[in-house]
């Protein structure tokens, strides 16, 4: 909406509107223990980045923990995950199904951090459809990227769409793309990403559909809200984990197609 | 304000007054209440009569047969009687026997007097001619010239677009609203948002009459300027709070917006053209003196000149809204006339065949006045009103789109029983059917189910009776009361409720248009005058409103996109109290005129949405919303100059606005967006000769409540901002200086026109729109706060012509 109305504004007055940076006093919060996780489908794909959060104007990055431990639990084991350092920590040689529920457990300065996730079932890339668009005011000329996938006949799917164009990654967490099928379920879906540039001839495009649960796509659509800053009062994101921790403990299944646009 | 020190006491000593008043409103809430339908029943009880004859009639403008609306019938020998005309232009004042010199009069006008014996009942239909002087255009008030002094009511602003013809605004735009926002107690919405609020409450507590038919949606081009042409617009009654019992519906407002009748002498053309909209009214006789009609239309072109740009973009690109407003009356005989008025307006925006999206209003109103006898006026009206917006993305079998609406049916019946000189006495009945439509997927591409979330349905419905009694010189009372009650209705689905947490409770299936819930309730009303001398007086006023329908909004600017929900299982009615406390006085004949008032609002049941949730076409989005309370309080300063070369006026509002939800801001008092503290506006227009007139306007107002990041940390190896409390931050203040000139060419009997040149923001302030965290580019690792601003200096002329 608010882009709508900059284009109104823009036409109206055939004018540019000013931007200027201003200063501006802000209360200083007190510092939260941040958690990012994630465990992903297949083996090798658990990870999690622990790190304390800042002054909104610091200058400095967030500094990172280096004494957490960090356990992840299938339901039956626990599995410690190794402190590579710098704040980040990592399990090899485990291998993460879907339709399965994990917990983290993360304990740091004597606080301990729970949270629970799950991996839906994957669901599989049908196409990837480079569609040429003419210029326009929303772009250049290119092709305009569908992904067209068949959605479960169950009700309540979740996903978040990432790309690579030529290298360039879009649908970052920044720029998240995220579906559901509210809308559209048990349809063969085609969607245009608007979200990600146009690509051009020759371009390798690597697409990547993730099927997340509600939990983490109410997450991500919170996080969008604040990045993107169109909601009306933001509000931080609901984590799923306890104890007042930031961040979020989200489970992937995520299913990868590359093409060459031609 | 200068001194910290006079600031404090200034603001402590309104806080005690603040204190003081929620005492009194607690005692009236509690106390009181109950006993005004009894006092209402012995005050009308306690009425005597004597032998007593009517004069009655109605009074027009002599130039174009307009009724005048608030013109005055005094009697010399009698000089604290008198009577007032009524939106119609009708008047009944019943005196005894006796013989009288009665004068007609309206501001602006050359009064009429007629000596009469009064022995029998008599009717005069009086036209008034404008007065010789050209003054009238500058003058604010249609009304009797101490009326803010003299009348009962309190809390009310007016204007008659003729006045507002040379304030300068954005792009030349006469505007009805934005000028009232230059009035105490209302405030706008900000730049690029329609809506204006009204002393604390929300924009969608304001109920926006025309010709009686609700607007829903009163804003154009996404809020830049308002949906009602003034060129069509007759007179507009604005009331901040005590509201007399024939109003309800919202908690806040009520802004009642009467369009012209038209010429019914002669056949006459006006317009204008501007540089984003041009206007043409077209009026005249139906049958000579007996009925007439009004055409008037307004389009803006700025999609005109978007053809004629090399840009391919801008050329693809839609964007034009436009109004028409029609209207005919006809007077079939003395006892009876008829009208019929509609409001057609509709914004069109796209960009060929990507993207499409248009909304607009529709209203259509049917009056009938009839005279059952000298005394008893009666209006019956059926109204209908209309919402819609529709977008549409792509085209043929890619497209998809949503469409939304809301429709009202309304009958809506009032009698004015014009009992003696010293009682008026109203009552009536307004049912309302609405029909919401929360939205539906309309799409040729296979990926989307068809989806419509059904219609929810509804009744509102209000019986009400009202007095107007003057007991003596000094002392008049309105008192009133308004019972209104509603229905949510089924309609052949089922109807689930849910609890705090958004859990579903209970389902049951409704049949059509049988009550699934009731809500009803009694609006007290009440406003008191005391006259402390000539000049000067004092008045209180108190009112309940109910408010029935809400609008949910998840951007705090509002949207074309909003939508109006019932209330239902799970949402309550909103119940908004407000007791009001002013001194007024005018000085040097009326000149001036200066007032105080102080006002205290609690808020009930007020609704706010949960974190995170989702509106777009949600068919339980009543799941996600949370309720809470609110209260405002506030003093209004206002001098104004009425006559002479320069006139103008100084308006100064302090107020704040606060809401209170268990989940928002660990349950404590946060301001809402409305809390704009300190509000200044300064209007001021110089009439230097017969050709020219400069005029400026100067705004300040405290910058919005916003909720700003505290901390940061970090996800994906991107810095994201965390958040504490609730609107705890602010923009900067925003001021802002316009300046306009206009140029009257010389007048003659067939032909009248004027040039405006107006500046907007002289001093090209960069007012915040929008403040951005974003990293510093010469300084990575770093954020800084990057401010948008949607205007630099804007100029403009429009011409504008009569004939």
């Amino acid at each position: 909406m608010k882009n709508i109305l900059l284009i109104l504004i823009g036409t109206i007055t055939l004018t540019s509107s000013c931007r200027k940076i201003i200063d501006i006093e802000l209360d200083e919060a007190n510092k939260r223990t941040t958690i990012d996780s994630k465990i992903e489908l297949g083996i090798n794909n658990v990870s999690a980045r622990v790190t304390k959060s800042g002054n909104f104007f610091g200058s400095s990055s967030n500094p990172s923990l280096t004494d957490a431990t960090v356990v992840l639990n299938d339901g039956t084991s626990d599995f410690t995950l190794i402190n590579i350092g710098n704040g980040n920590y990592e399990l090899s040689g485990f291998n993460a199904v879907g339709g399965q529920s994990y917990s983290m457990k993360v304990t740091q300065g004597g606080v301990t951090y729970d949270a629970n996730t799950s991996i839906p079932n994957l669901v599989r890339i049908d196409t990837i459809l480079a569609l040429f668009q003419p210029a326009s005011t929303f772009s250049e000329e290119g092709y305009l990227l569908n992904i067209i996938f068949q959605d479960p006949a169950v009700a309540s799917n979740y996903y978040r769409v990432e790309l690579d164009i030529a290298g360039e990654r879009y649908g970052a967490i920044d720029e998240l793309i995220l579906l559901d099928d509210g809308l559209t379920n048990g349809n063969l879906i085609q969607f245009p990403l608007f979200g990600a540039d146009v690509a051009q001839l020759g371009d390798v495009v690597t697409l990547y559909l993730s099927s997340i649960d509600k939990q983490a796509f109410d997450y991500f659509t919170a996080i969008n809200a604040v990045l993107i800053g169109d909601a009306g009062s933001p509000a931080n994101p609901k984590s799923n984990f306890n104890n007042n921790a930031l961040g979020n403990f989200s489970g992937f299944a995520t299913d990868t197609m590359t093409i060459v646009v031609q | 304000m200068s001194s910290p020190i006079i600031n404090n006491i200034f603001l402590s000593s309104l806080y005690t007054l603040f204190i003081k008043m929620k005492t009194l409103f607690l005692y009236l809430n509690y106390k009181s209440m109950k006993k005004i339908l009894f006092l209402s029943l012995f005050f009308i009880s306690g009425i005597v009569n004597s032998q007593q004859y009517t004069i009655s009639g109605t009074i027009k403008d002599a130039e174009n047969g307009e009724d005048l609306i608030g013109a005055t019938i005094k009697v010399k020998e009698i000089p604290t009687t008198g009577a007032v005309t009524n939106v119609y232009g009708f008047y009944s004042l019943s005196l005894e026997k006796e013989t009288y010199t009665i004068v007609f009069n309206s501001l602006g006008f050359d009064p009429i007097t007629k000596t009469m014996v009064l022995d029998e009942n008599k009717k005069f239909n009086i036209e008034l001619s404008s007065a010789s002087t050209k003054l009238k255009e500058f003058e604010v008030t249609g009304e009797i010239e101490d009326e803010n002094v003299s009348s009962t009511s309190m809390g009310i602003e007016k204007l008659d677009p003729k006045s507002i013809e040379s304030i300068p605004v954005l792009l030349g735009e006469k505007d009805i609203i934005k000028t009232f926002t230059l009035m105490p107690g209302i405030k706008s919405g900000g730049e690029g948002s329609g809506g204006f609020f009204v002393r604390g409450g929300g924009a969608d507590q304001n109920l926006i009459l025309l010709d009686e038919a609700v607007v829903y949606n009163a804003s154009h081009l996404l809020g830049f300027f308002s949906v009602f042409n003034s060129d069509a617009i007759k007179d507009v009654t604005l009331y901040k709070g005590g509201m007399p019992a024939e109003y309800g519906g919202r908690g806040s407002s009520v802004m009642d917006i009467t369009m012209k009748d038209g010429n019914n002498k002669k056949f006459g053309a006006s317009g204008g053209l501007g540089v984003i909209s041009s206007r043409l009214t077209l009026e005249g006789p139906i049958v000579k003196n007996k009925g007439s009609f009004i055409v008037s239309g307004r389009r803006s072109y700025a999609d005109v000149f978007l053809k004629l740009s090399k840009d391919e973009n801008l050329k693809q690109s839609t964007l034009y809204f436009y109004d028409l407003n029609l209207k005919a009356n006809y007077k079939i005989n003395d006892k009876n006339r008829v009208f019929l008025s509609g409001y057609f307006g509709r914004d069109v925006f796209g960009v060929g065949d990507l993207f499409g999206f248009n909304w607009g209003n529709a209203t259509g109103t049917l009056r009938w006045n009839h005279l059952f006898s000298d005394k008893l006026f009666s209006n019956t009206s059926l109204i209908a009103s209309n919402y819609d917006y529709e977008f549409k993305v792509g085209a043929g079998d890619d497209g998809f789109g949503v469409k939304a609406a809301i429709f009202d049916y309304n009958l809506k019946q009032d009698f004015s029983y014009y009992l003696n000189s010293k009682n008026t006495i109203k009552f009536g009945f307004n049912s309302i059917y609405h029909t919401f439509s929360p939205g539906e997927l309309v799409a040729e591409n296979p990926s989307f189910n068809a989806n419509k979330i059904k219609n929810n349905l509804a009744s509102e419905n209000a019986i009400y009776l009202q007095n107007e009694q003057k007991f003596n010189e000094v002392f008049s009372i309105q008192y009133g009361l308004r019972y209104s009650f509603f229905n949510f209705l089924g309609n052949n689905d089922s109807i689930k409720t849910f609890d705090t947490d958004g859990i579903q409770t209970g389902i049951e299936y409704v049949e059509k248009n049988k009550s699934n819930k009731f809500y009803g309730g009694f609006e007290p009303r009440l406003a008191m005058k005391y006259m402390l001398d000539e000049t000067s007086s004092v008045k209180l006023s108190y009112n309940r409103n109910y408010q029935y329908i809400h609008l949910l909004s998840n951007t705090t600017a509002g949207s074309p996109t909003d939508s109006w929900v019932p209330s239902s299982n799970n949402i309550k009615p909103q119940i908004i109290d407000q007791i009001a406390l002013g001194y007024f006085k005018n000085l040097k004949k009326n000149t001036y005129e200066f007032s105080v008032e102080a006002y205290y609002k609690n808020l009930q049941n007020q609704i706010d949405y949960k974190d995170g949730a989702d509106l777009f076409l949600n068919g339980d989005v009543e799941k996600e919303l949370a309720y809470g309370k609110g209260i405002a309080y506030g003093a209004e300063f206002y001098l104004k100059k009425n006559k002479g070369k320069f006139t103008g006026w100084l308006s100064y509002t302090y107020s704040r606005s606060l809401r209170k939800f268990d989940d928002i801001n660990n349950g404590d008092y946060y301001p809402a967006r409305q809390d704009l503290i300190h509000d200044v506006s300064i209007v001021g227009m110089y009439k230097l000769n017969e050709k020219w007139t400069i005029s400026s306007s100067w705004v300040y107002t405290t910058g919005v409540a916003v909720t700003f990041p505290e901390g940061r940390y970090e996800l994906e190896g991107v810095v994201v901002p965390y958040y504490s409390d609730r609107n705890g931050s602010r923009f900067p203040a925003y001021h802002r200086l316009d300046l306009g000139v206009t140029w009257y060419n010389k007048k003659t009997d067939k032909f009248e026109s004027n040039w405006n040149f107006s500046v907007y923001n002289a001093y090209a302030r960069q007012n915040t729109y929008s403040i951005a965290f974003i990293e510093d580019v010469n300084n990575p690792g770093q954020t800084v706060a990057e401010q948008t601003a949607l205007f630099k200096i804007i100029p403009s002329v429009t011409y504008n012509f009569k004939f």
